[in-house]
């Protein structure tokens, strides 16, 4: 008993949020802010934390990431100021950024972050891109219900597999 | 004996419940507000999530906790109202009108109608006239349609002049029985609230008005509807935020 609330007592000891990308972290900035194998020019908005860890384990993306510690939620009265959208503001401002990757949730209040965002960076210049949206691996086009099928359909890419490698589409 | 029904229903809220379930505020048609638990809604294969600002046929069984929502059928997911942060917004205000003006369980079949005209209606005209047609017509589906046309206290017919409005009476009051309670209507004011209380909404769009004469109007509603319902509202915040950004592009 005594050790878990040491390890908690630890816990909110060590544990802050990087100063560039407002991760959890006990090291700042965090291993991945100040990893010199990743691109810096190329940053990807999450809701929260475990998202960062849910992109990092597909290990297919090598760019930095901003946390916002929520989403927009305007029926909640959630709003800007209660996330870190400030904080994404001026690391975009400093430059040096090439392309944001929008990757709040696909939802009512996810949408709208990335709307809002969306008009608040788009004048900045960076190349904005959003999670592309449609059928999980694994899943039955005849259980997928109509939004995702219908939002599948409008982001298709090109199928272009590649002999002896693996099948990828190309967007 | 069959206690599930079938009825058609927009989405007003939904919020996370329990480990991977959702819980939704419907308006639907013949029951009015239904709070409902969908199982599961929040795995990544259910085919029962229910997104707000959605119209869909929903089965739902009456329980004793809980409603359960059994099946689902999207009719109209107002997609193009999802895809401008605007309209998005007006959207959401006309659900949190609904929701916090209304009780579970009490039907008000115009008013689910006037909802979902409202936001088809959005999808193509994001004019905010759509707004203020909607809080008037949403007060009168209540019962508190305000009177625009004599003055409440002393029932004498009003000049074209400034008169007031007061919220607390419920409608017009002529300047001799104005009290601290009424706010100034201007004549201009008061026949836009009279044109949009007796034209449908189609014939409501064609209303061109100037900004001054918009927030005059705007406000006089909102401190009506704020009056009624004596709850706070978080979506007028947004709106007026939005726009004070830049961010009105219908």
């Amino acid at each position: 008993m005594l050790s878990l609330v040491q390890s908690i007592a630890e816990a909110k000891q060590k544990i802050s949020l990087c100063s560039i990308c407002q991760n959890i972290t006990e090291v700042d900035p965090c291993a991945i802010c100040s990893s010199q194998g990743r691109d810096h020019t190329k940053i990807c908005v999450v809701e929260g934390p475990v998202h960062v860890e849910a992109i990092e384990k597909s290990q297919k993306y090598d760019g930095v990431y901003h946390v916002l510690h929520g989403v927009l939620s305007p029926t909640d009265g959630i709003g800007p100021d209660n996330l870190k959208i400030a904080e994404l503001m001026s690391r975009v401002r400093e430059g040096g950024i090439r392309e944001i990757i929008l990757a709040t949730n696909p939802n009512m209040e996810g949408e709208t972050t990335a709307l809002y965002l969306y008009r608040l960076i788009s004048p900045l210049g960076a190349k904005i891109s959003r999670l592309a949206v449609g059928l999980p691996f694994g899943s039955d086009v005849e259980y997928a219900d109509e939004i995702t099928i219908g939002k599948a359909i409008e982001g298709r890419g090109e199928f272009a597999p590649r002999c002896g490698e693996n099948t990828r589409l190309r967007r | 004996m069959r206690r599930e029904y079938t009825t058609t229903a927009i989405t007003l809220k939904r919020a996370r419940f329990a480990e991977a379930d959702n819980l939704v505020t419907l308006y639907t048609k013949d029951k009015g507000k239904v709070k409902a638990r969908v199982a599961g809604a929040q795995r990544l294969k259910s085919k029962l999530h229910l997104e707000p600002l959605t119209l869909s046929r929903v089965q739902v069984y009456p329980g004793r906790t809980f409603n359960t929502i059994i099946q689902k059928e999207i009719l109209d997911s107002f997609t193009p109202l999802k895809e401008n942060l605007w309209r998005i917004s007006c959207g959401l205000y006309l659900t949190e009108l609904v929701d916090k003006s209304t009780l579970e369980g009490v039907e008000n079949t115009p008013l689910f109608q006037l909802l979902s005209s409202s936001l088809s209606f959005l999808c193509v005209f994001p004019n905010e006239v759509i707004l203020r047609y909607f809080e008037l017509h949403l007060l009168s589906y209540l019962g508190f349609h305000p009177e625009l046309h004599r003055c409440v206290i002393c029932s004498s017919s009003l000049k074209p002049q400034m008169n007031f409005f007061s919220p607390h009476q419920g409608g017009m009051v002529c300047p001799s029985c104005s009290t601290e309670q009424a706010y100034s209507l201007s004549m201009e004011g008061l026949k836009v609230l009279r044109f949009l209380e007796r034209v449908n909404l189609d014939t409501a769009l064609r209303l061109k008005l100037s900004p001054e004469l918009s927030s005059e109007v705007e406000s006089t509603l909102e401190r009506y509807v704020g009056f009624v319902l004596q709850r706070r509202l978080n979506l007028p915040q947004w709106l007026s935020r939005l726009k004070g950004e830049g961010i009105y592009s219908p």
